[in-house]
């Protein structure tokens, strides 16, 4: 029984949406567009293709590409996984857990990732050479996920803060232990919220340009590395600097997709705030 | 509880294998690892990095980056004390200064080592003697170049035929001034002259530091006192914003070198003043322009011979532990078989410019490049070693071979930017410049304490 | 909830605070001790000597360092203020469901997805480029002069680049927060004959405080940080126009090759950033406590 005028407004809204999707990633769909492009028709902008060509990423996907994507795979995911299965519980137990001073250990959290990487890179390039780190994806690892467990920490917090009371107090109830309680029950109920946060720090460190370029050589070199060689040269470059752009956010984007359709599942039903 | 135990011990695991840094195994083939530019001649030397591999069984290891950010990452690695580099590649803006501070080798020994055949086939008196001087701290050369060029005038014969105008072989600035203006609009949407804007020390200075010199201005004069205040910088600073107002792209702030060939490839100007690499830009086969350019030197005024030099070269790291087989590959990358190498390879016109002589006495080179000729001409008459009218205690053309300048020119050409783009009052932007170069002079220990 | 007092619980908190104090502390007192030498890297024949609190002093005296202060000032508060706005607006717009939803929502969540370098690349040449980007196209059909986006209005467009590249992230916890909002409430509210606007305000927006407050805190300290457009677009210029304290660090750091200098203004610069987090988060804490009262 929906009225016309629902319907047309609803119609309206969606338009509105997809306009605005369109608009604001317009950038990013004509860098799309100009992979296509021979260099020389990149510059005067046009929505044609003159002559769709296939070159630039035949340039792009050198053999060696392989490398710096397997680097950088290896550093993102090791990085996700150790932030959420050290973040995760750790905001769980601050949240819940009745600490004599939640707060106070929030804000520290907090206040560690206040240095901006251009700051950081000559102390920790001086450390991590005293520790023989430099140009290891251990090394890598290890920075990255230092600066991203507070941010993953504080945005769980968000999500542990939305669930309903009457949830943990039917699984306080149930005498099970607080470890199993958390698993079973709060974590189910923060899938999309972990799934969400996964992805954020998988992009974070993925695209972070310049610890990758500062702190590694040759052994460690993650994909930001390979993206710099084509940044700025000689000669004109911007079809190539598109096509190997999009396919160094194809991985972020695809896991984009898989995170923002668990984020739309919302709460299984029964459990939601009131 | 268990269960995280168990997952933790396999993190820990895992962690070792991954923290294992990439240490070569022992007495395996020799690898080098190689720090460089992204420009054409370097990507081709990678290539053909192959070859080298092949018969001397040396492993080479790329890190290619732009400019600035190998030079970042080249000085961070030598100066914190890493020194993971083999080979770096350097300018001569930088040869001179990490030759005095000994953070490359002197070359010196190793010709000297050479057996007489290998030395003659080197024939180190064939790299162009400017460039190979600008590679040399104390008379010594630190490095060997595999790029080298200067600037020069490029300017759409076409259009100036329909003007009736006549480009002179040496052009003084006044007359690049005329022809812009007269030129500006002459097809809809051609600027008379497109120019560099980007501000940076390698951007925007290079072009606009051989203007200074041109209406005889100086960084510093012979005391280190900064000359921001004399007349003739003065005037140079008014005329790169008139010729750009008056005849320019419009915005100029972010058009490097690479916007600025996007514009003159693509038809949109008249003339353009920038680097000797740009004529086979324009003249390859994607370029719109190819067969209409004409080329002069570089702009005079009141001083001649203002075409800047500069070269990008492979110099050996200091703390290197294979010094023997990195001089192999120097050597290899800079002798008379590698141009011929790239000519077969890759073609003639691909070779490496402005580093031999020999490259310029090939016939099949100047057949390929036919302004070649012009090129030498403008990298033999750069003036690095006296730069300027009135008398200075630097050397460079396009820079000062200080290592400060890095930052100076930085701030420097912000300034010209901020003027530029009318922000700042011409006075006010000399008045900071001068401040900066100032504290330089001062800090850096060259201004004596008592002037 | 009493159990999770035992201590064996509390453990669980130990491995983060380890592994972040570790990595994160340790920068922040070598950088302090650097801060307290003069050492120019491409001046060895100068040495590494002790210098007390000069380059505290070298850095306060700068005028630069004032108008840089400032710059990074209005960038976060436009920013933030702008990123809020459009974060709950285009959270609400992508809390419907359509066919294609996903497809709209990953488009807009997608200049999160670039390299920052890269965006500002785009950006600087294919879009607001003078000569030649969509900027020349739409100013020659209007027939008026191109607008000088990277030369008159450096900080505006920074500012515009910024909220470009981090509304999504705000977007995303937005849509997470309006999604945890049950189906009965919003209906509920409808059925009172609350309008839209006021729906939003009294009801949705409490619900999800903490989403805003974890987004604006975090968005801010991102904000503060943010380098990799301002290097790639105006370098900071044209002079220090729209350079903000990161971007002066590097200036310091791998231009003049100063560390000492870098590293004074860095611990300055974690010095007001803290001050300015401290003070939004007890605000957050006194808002949010009036509101769960």
């Amino acid at each position: 029984m929906i009225s016309r005028a629902r319907r047309g407004r609803r119609m309206l809204r969606i338009a509105a949406a997809w306009c605005v999707a369109v608009i604001w990633a317009f950038p990013l769909l004509y860098m799309l567009l100009t992979s296509f492009k021979a260099e020389a028709d990149a510059v005067p902008p046009t929505l044609w293709l003159a002559h769709p060509t296939l070159q630039n990423y035949g340039v792009v996907l050198q053999q060696q590409i392989l490398r710096y994507l397997e680097d950088s795979g290896i550093i993102s995911l090791a990085t996700v996984a150790i932030c959420i299965f050290v973040g995760v519980p750790t905001s769980y137990v601050i949240v819940f857990g009745r600490l004599k001073r939640a707060d106070n250990l929030f804000f520290w959290f907090l206040s560690t990732t206040l240095l901006p990487p251009v700051a950081m890179i000559i102390p920790v390039f001086l450390l991590f050479r005293v520790l023989g780190l430099l140009d290891t994806l251990g090394g890598m690892i290890l920075i990255f996920s230092g600066v991203n467990i507070p941010i993953v920490i504080w945005m769980i917090r968000a999500f542990l803060l939305d669930v309903p009371r009457e949830i943990l107090e039917s699984a306080d109830l149930d005498g099970a232990s607080r470890l199993r309680s958390f698993f079973s029950t709060i974590v189910p109920l923060c899938r999309q919220g972990i799934v969400s946060i996964g992805l954020l720090v998988f992009i974070f460190v993925w695209n972070e340009f310049f610890f990758s370029i500062n702190l590694t050589y040759v052994n460690a070199a993650p994909v930001p590395v390979y993206m710099a060689s084509f940044m700025t040269q000689e000669g004109l470059f911007w079809a190539k600097l598109s096509a190997i752009s999009t396919l160094v956010i194809l991985p972020p984007s695809i896991l984009g997709w898989f995170a923002q359709r668990s984020l739309v599942k919302g709460l299984t039903a029964g459990s939601v705030k009131g | 509880m268990r269960r995280t135990l168990a997952v933790l011990a396999m993190l820990l695991a895992g962690s070792t294998a991954v923290f294992s840094g990439g240490a070569p195994e022992k007495g395996g083939p020799v690898e080098l690892t190689v720090a460089t530019v992204n420009n054409p001649d370097m990507l081709i030397m990678q290539q053909l990095s192959s070859w080298f591999t092949r018969s001397t069984h040396i492993r080479l290891n790329f890190v290619v980056l732009p400019e600035n950010e190998l030079r970042q990452k080249v000085t961070e690695d030598v100066g914190l004390g890493s020194g993971r580099y083999d080979i770096v590649t350097i300018g001569t803006y930088d040869t001179p200064f990490w030759g005095k501070n000994g953070w490359v080798v002197s070359l010196e020994p190793f010709f000297a080592r050479l057996p007489k055949t290998e030395r003659d086939a080197y024939d180190r008196e064939d790299l162009l003697p400017s460039i190979r001087s600008a590679l040399s701290y104390n008379h010594a050369q630190f490095a060997v170049p595999f790029y080298g060029e200067s600037s020069m005038v490029f300017y759409r014969k076409d259009l100036f035929a329909r003007a009736g105008l006549v480009m002179p072989e040496t052009p003084t600035w006044q007359q690049i001034y005329d022809f812009a203006v007269r030129l500006n609009g002459i097809e809809k949407g051609t600027y008379g002259i497109v120019l560099r804007g980007l501000s940076g020390w390698g951007e925007i200075l290079a072009p606009f530091d051989t203007m200074i010199n041109a209406f005889g201005g100086r960084w510093f004069d012979e005391h280190w006192q900064p000359g921001f205040e004399e007349p003739p910088m003065r005037e140079a600073w008014e005329f790169y914003k008139k010729i750009l107002s008056d005849a320019g792209e419009p915005n100029p702030a972010t058009n490097g070198y690479t916007e600025c060939l996007a514009i003159m490839q693509s038809g949109k100007a008249a003339l353009w003043y920038d680097a000797t690499v740009t004529a086979s830009a324009l003249e390859a086969p994607g370029s719109k322009v190819a067969g209409r350019i004409g080329y002069a030197q570089a702009p005079s005024a009141r001083k001649g011979n203002t075409g800047w030099l500069w070269a990008w070269a492979l110099a050996i790291g200091s703390s290197s532990k294979h010094p023997d087989e990195a001089f192999k590959f120097l050597r290899w990358a800079t002798d008379k078989s590698y141009v011929s190498l790239v000519g077969n390879q890759i073609g003639w016109s691909r070779v490496p410019p402005g580093t031999r002589a020999s490259t310029y006495g090939n016939p099949r080179y100047l057949s390929a490049a036919p302004f070649a000729r012009r090129v030498l001409t403008a990298i033999e008459s750069a003036d690095y070693e006296h730069p300027t009218l009135p008398p200075v205690p630097y050397v460079g053309v396009q820079y000062v071979s200080i290592p400060e300048f890095q930052s100076l020119g930085e701030t420097v050409s912000q300034q010209l930017a901020a003027y530029i783009a009318g922000q700042k009052t011409l006075d006010a932007a000399l008045a900071d410049s001068q401040a900066a170069a100032l504290r330089v002079a001062r800090e850096g220990g060259y201004l004596k304490q008592a002037q | 909830m009493h159990e999770l007092n035992r201590p064996r619980s509390r453990l669980l908190t130990l491995p983060a605070i380890v592994i972040v104090a570790v990595i994160t502390q340790a920068p922040i007192l070598v950088t302090i001790g650097l801060s307290l030498v003069q050492w120019i890297v491409v001046r060895p024949d100068l040495g590494v000597t002790f210098v007390g609190l000069n380059n505290y002093f070298d850095i306060l005296i700068t005028r630069d360092f004032y108008s840089v202060v400032l710059n990074t000032a209005l960038i976060t508060l436009a920013s933030l203020a702008a990123c809020t706005v459009l974060g709950i607006l285009f959270g609400l717009m992508l809390n419907q469901d359509f066919r294609g939803v996903s497809i709209v929502r990953t488009l807009v969540i997608s200049p999160f997805f670039v390299m920052d370098a890269v965006a500002g690349i785009i950006w600087r040449t294919m879009m607001l480029n003078s000569s030649f980007g969509f900027n020349e196209s739409f100013a020659s059909l209007l027939g008026i002069k191109p607008v000088d986006f990277f030369g008159v209005y450096s900080l505006l467009t920074i500012i515009i680049l910024i909220v470009w590249q981090w509304t999504p992230f705000f977007v995303l916890i937005m849509l997470a927060g309006f999604r945890s909002i049950s189906v009965e409430i919003a209906d509920s509210a409808r059925v009172d004959g609350a309008g839209w606007w006021r729906e939003l305000l009294s009801i949705r927006l409490p619900i999800i405080m903490n989403h805003i407050e974890v987004a604006i805190l975090l968005g801010m300290i991102f904000v503060l940080k943010v380098f990799g457009l301002i290097y790639v677009t105006t370098r900071g210029g044209p002079g220090y126009s729209s350079a903000n304290l990161p971007f002066y660090v590097f200036r310091l750091a791998f231009l003049g090759w100063n560390v000492g200098h870098a590293a004074a203004l860095a611990v300055v610069t974690v010095g007001i950033t803290l001050v300015a987090i401290f003070f939004l988060f007890r605000w957050f804490r006194r808002r949010f406590a009036e509101a769960s009262s």
